[in-house]
């Protein structure tokens, strides 16, 4: 299995960069922006009062005040809730896809399938591998924030940072075992991200929804993007208890369902 | 008596064996059998595949023994692909049974791999990777070979040019040195020449003859009757997802098929030829071929009715052979 997921690495090794260094490359511009933000802030925060609560909730603002005087709630808003989420779903579902089907689909597959490794020890070696990326990604491009900060003397608070690396490798892992789950039955990398991502929007949509009018208030349940809060994690040190079960049982359901049909179906390519 | 007699694999029972009557007579078939299975290292049992409804094998049976090379010949679409994909464990049977090396092809399929070098008919490679980045690969998961160095030279491959740099020959090379490298005990080899030029090829017979003699058994499948012809020492053909023949190399060459060629001075009646085991493989007003199966002399006697300009005889060759079993 070490010889597979050594390869996934080795074959991805500049997206994997690439990825990490646009996860900084974010936080460069928004850090050394935050002190010229924050002298504005207050009157930022009086004029979004007026907008409509269910508008902001529906963008993850839930306390405007947290949200635009300290950088935890500054980046929570502006980079955490949306830009980062969108980032670690493009890393996601390109390496799931790439995994699985896109092997399928440029029929290197073969040569996988060819070396005396079980199906089971090839689906966990291309998912660890994937999972490394997600991990590396996560962790690089929320802790860098820390120095950044510090270089260009802006406060900051550790702690929330560790809160939302958790949430975060949480939320990046699920999505990328469902990912893996499409790539896992499909022969066509861009069928099995066009599943993921279609999944993905649905939640989204689901959740801009609930925000909006009370009577579908509960949709937001099936939503990765609920359980995702970011502003709750960085700034109040809070992950609910349901965002975790609802992200490890998907992980642990998508992954075995996931190896499972790999172990079954017929490889044609 | 007895002990002036030896058995051997293949003999079957014969009148000789009634001296001591019928129990002496089964022995020999057990022993028989038990040899031919001891000796098979591929065995193919009453193997379908169906996509739904649509077949693309059909309940077929083959076994090859140790040290052989079996040729799997068959037209386009014929089931060929499908039933190395059931072999390998990429596809899974519809019914029926593969086993290889003594194992079950599905259940064992790692351990079987692990002796077993494949070429695909159609080489994928990765596009990004040089040769020596995919021998590693290989090697990380297969151990050292001992040959590499070797096949590199043999097959004059450069494995530090990326593989999209590669033409389809250099592609190709590289799918053979990646299935050789481990000196595997069994090999399956989908349309192994493909995109060779004359001098690989004959270099891609030697190592398969060579890997036969040292014991290796070799199936491939293969569209050049050729090669077939040079390095096979028995065919299997399939054709619509069934076997349609399955014999020794010598067994096809001694089939009494027969091509005449015929120009008639005047006219000729076609009905005339229109015999058993003969079909006319081309007309025209004044001339005839004929491929004939078994007795020629009931043709000659028609020809001997009229005035001919020409006549030859010959015999098929196997490329004749092949396509009466193609077209069947």
């Amino acid at each position: 299995m070490f010889p597979i997921i050594i390869r996934t690495i080795k074959n991805k090794r500049i997206a994997i960069i690439a990825y990490i260094v646009s996860g900084i490359v974010f936080l460069l511009m928004y850090i050394p922006i935050y002190p010229s933000f924050e002298s504005s802030g207050k009157q930022l925060v009086e004029v979004m009062k007026g907008y409509p609560q269910s508008f902001m909730k529906a963008f993850g603002i839930e306390d405007i005040a947290q949200a635009f005087l300290s950088l935890e709630g500054y980046l929570s808003t502006e980079h955490f809730s949306f830009v980062w989420p969108l980032v670690l779903i493009f890393l996601a579902l390109s390496f799931a896809g790439n995994s699985i089907a896109g092997e399928i689909e440029k029929g290197t597959m073969e040569i996988v399938l060819s070396q005396p490794l079980s199906r089971l020890k090839i689906f966990f070696g291309k998912y660890l591998g994937g999972l490394l990326a997600v991990i590396l990604f996560v962790i690089t491009s929320i802790f860098a924030a820390i120095p950044i900060a510090a270089i260009f003397d802006v406060n900051y608070v550790a702690k929330g940072y560790f809160y939302i690396a958790i949430l975060g490798l949480l939320f990046g892992i699920a999505i990328y075992s469902l990912a893996m789950l499409c790539s896992s039955f499909m022969s066509d990398k861009g069928k099995a991200n066009f599943m993921t991502g279609g999944i993905l929007i649905g939640m989204y949509v689901v959740k801009i929804l609930s925000g909006l009018k009370s009577n579908l208030d509960d949709l937001k349940y099936l939503s990765f993007f609920y359980y995702f809060n970011a502003s709750a994690a960085l700034i109040n040190y809070k992950i609910d208890s349901i965002a975790i079960w609802v992200f490890v049982l998907t992980t642990i359901i998508t992954i075995v369902l996931g190896a499972f049909l790999f172990n079954k179906r017929d490889i044609a390519i | 008596m007895l002990s002036r007699f030896r058995v051997k694999p293949g003999m079957t029972s014969g009148g000789v064996f009634r001296i001591h009557g019928s129990t002496f007579k089964l022995t020999l078939l057990k022993f028989d059998s038990k040899i031919k299975k001891m000796n098979e290292v591929l065995s193919v049992q009453n193997l379908g595949k169906y996509y739904g409804k649509t077949k693309a094998v059909d309940g077929i049976n083959f076994a090859v023994e140790k040290g052989e090379v079996f040729g799997f010949l068959g037209p386009n679409g014929a089931g060929k692909t499908t039933t190395i994909r059931c072999m390998m464990d990429f596809i899974r049977p519809s019914f029926g049974k593969i086993s290889a090396l003594g194992l079950e092809s599905h259940l064992d399929s790692v351990q079987i791999k692990a002796k077993t070098g494949y070429l695909s008919g159609d080489v994928r490679i990765y596009e990004n990777w040089t040769g020596h980045e995919h021998f590693k690969f290989i090697e990380s998961i297969r151990g050292k070979s001992k040959i590499l160095t070797k096949l590199i030279k043999d097959f004059d491959f450069d494995p530090k040019v990326k593989a999209k740099k590669l033409s389809s020959g250099g592609k190709q090379k590289l799918g053979i040195i990646m299935a050789f490298l481990n000196e595997p005990e069994l090999l399956i080899l989908d349309e192994p020449t493909t995109a060779l030029d004359p001098l690989l090829q004959n270099t891609v017979y030697d190592y398969i003859l060579n890997f036969a003699h040292n014991g290796t058994t070799v199936f491939m499948s293969s569209h050049n009757l050729h090669e077939v012809q040079k390095i096979c020492s028995r065919v299997g053909i399939i054709k619509q997802g069934e076997i349609i023949a399955e014999e020794s190399i010598e067994e096809l060459r001694g089939k009494k098929i027969y091509v005449v060629e015929a120009t008639f001075d005047g006219k000729m009646k076609r009905s005339d030829f229109e015999l058993d085991g003969t079909e006319v493989s081309k007309e025209s007003p004044e001339s005839l071929t004929l491929r004939i199966k078994g007795d020629i002399n009931p043709v000659i006697s028609k020809l001997h009715n009229y005035k001919l300009k020409d006549l030859e005889v010959s015999h098929a060759t196997l490329e004749d052979i092949f396509m009466t079993y193609y077209e069947r």
